[in-house]
């Protein structure tokens, strides 16, 4: 699994990315759009960290779950493959 | 005369310095207006999250929106940049972004601070229709029509795809007789490389960012002078404050030395910040002959189209090549007449003595 690149920039409340396809804006939550720019390697243990940094207060099965979630979303848009 | 304080503290804000003022909820439409008319929308919310005490919730909601809306069309404008960039990648021709698409990425502290509304790109003159070729086979079309036989002589044309972003494709680094005077193939020749989402692209080296960033400045003025322009220059000024003889030598070497400090000039002046030691220097030191009447054309507050136009047909190599640009503007065909709704030669002698007297 790699990131698929696409124009984007870091805002006040998350990142925008232009979508591979079409270029359409979407709108992606900061801990999304880390997930999104860190999933080169598929270094997991490292996205598991910096959910913990990120979510102290999920417990690390939830944070799990949070994770697999925005990579489904991330696969959905296209920006990871 | 407005008030260029609201403008001079949005060009410090790129340089990461404060003053001379903040916005307050009073004036905080003029900074709106200022910052539209200047294209500088995230210097603004930059101004906001670290001067912005004295705005309302609302007012600086508002900011953050801005600057999210430009950042919106600065990714689209990438999405569509990277696409023609492959094209001339498959056409093996050489290429450098230019402007806003490689300042963001190159000078500035993020990408997020500058904020552009198109593309540009510049190819080497002999690969110009080439290239224009190219891109309409694949569904660029020009966005309006030059003077006929004036292919050779505009400095861009704007290509649009549907109804995507423009993309303004270059030949020449400025308009009429400063592109003559800097060769496009001596800015590509040390062009630098860098990514846009992890695709490789090329850019002017950070001196003839500068230089190009400068004459722009020079080369627009009243309302097309724009505070991202200005900007450019600030913040590529400060980081090579130390190579400041070398850039104005490479600007001699093109003999638009001071071209290239009016508009360093211009842009510290704009932020109300004395020019650099290191800046002056550079500018006493460096004595080589300019192009006077380049310099009579462009540094002055005013346009002055005629002078502009005197420059460049001197600029121009030989006599054909001078009655072909002159000819151009009088045999105008269907497409240019349908655009422009004027046709012939008494409609085109009135329109050009129409932009000679404008100025």
């Amino acid at each position: 699994m790699r990131c698929v690149h696409a124009p984007y920039r870091i805002v006040d409340d998350g990142y925008l990315v232009a979508r591979p396809e079409d270029g359409r804006v979407l709108v992606l939550t900061p801990l999304v759009g880390w997930v999104w720019t860190h999933l080169d390697g598929g270094d997991w243990e490292s996205l598991l960290l910096i959910a913990e940094d990120l979510y102290p207060e999920i417990v690390p099965g939830e944070r799990a779950a949070v994770l697999a979630q925005s990579v489904l979303l991330l696969r959905k848009e296209g920006l990871i493959e | 005369m407005s008030d260029p304080k609201p403008g001079a503290r949005l060009l410090r804000a790129a340089i990461g310095l404060s003053g001379p003022t903040d916005p307050c909820e009073d004036d905080w439409d003029l900074w709106v207006r200022v910052a539209s008319d200047g294209r500088v929308f995230p210097l603004l919310q930059e101004v906001v999250c670290s001067g912005g005490a004295g705005l309302s919730a609302p007012q600086r909601d508002r900011s953050s929106d801005y600057q999210r809306d430009a950042m919106a069309i600065a990714i689209q404008i990438e999405h569509e940049l990277l696409e023609v960039a492959t094209v001339l990648d498959q056409c093996s021709v050489d290429f450098a972004v230019v402007k806003g698409a490689a300042t963001a990425h190159l000078d500035y502290q993020r990408p997020s601070l500058r904020q552009f509304g198109d593309a540009d790109l510049i190819v080497a003159p002999e690969e110009f229709s080439t290239t224009v070729a190219a891109l309409r086979r694949r569904g660029w079309r020009q966005s309006y029509p030059l003077p006929r036989h004036h292919e050779q002589f505009t400095h861009a044309v704007t290509l649009r795809r549907g109804s995507g972003f423009e993309i303004d494709l270059h030949q020449k680094v400025a308009h009429r007789a400063i592109g003559e005077l800097i060769p496009t193939r001596d800015l590509l020749r040390t062009r630098v490389d860098f990514e846009i989402a992890g695709h490789r692209v090329s850019a002017f080296s950070a001196i003839d960012r500068l230089i190009h960033a400068a004459i722009h400045v020079v080369g627009s003025r009243g309302s097309y002078r724009r505070l991202s322009s200005l900007a450019d220059v600030l913040v590529i000024a400060e980081r090579l404050t130390l190579s400041s003889s070398e850039v104005v030598s490479r600007a001699a070497t093109w003999r638009v030395q001071r071209l290239v400090e009016a508009g360093i000039r211009a842009s510290y002046g704009a932020a109300l910040l004395p020019v650099p030691d290191g800046w002056l220097h550079a500018f006493d030191i460096t004595h080589s002959r300019g192009s006077w009447l380049v310099e009579r054309a462009y540094i002055s507050d005013n346009r002055r189209p005629l002078i502009e136009e005197v420059a460049y047909l001197r600029q121009l190599h030989g006599g054909l090549d001078r009655m072909k640009y002159v000819l151009g503007y009088f045999t105008t065909d269907d497409e240019y007449a349908a655009r422009n709704r004027r046709t012939g030669l008494w409609a085109q002698s009135r329109y050009l003595w129409s932009r000679v007297r404008s100025g």
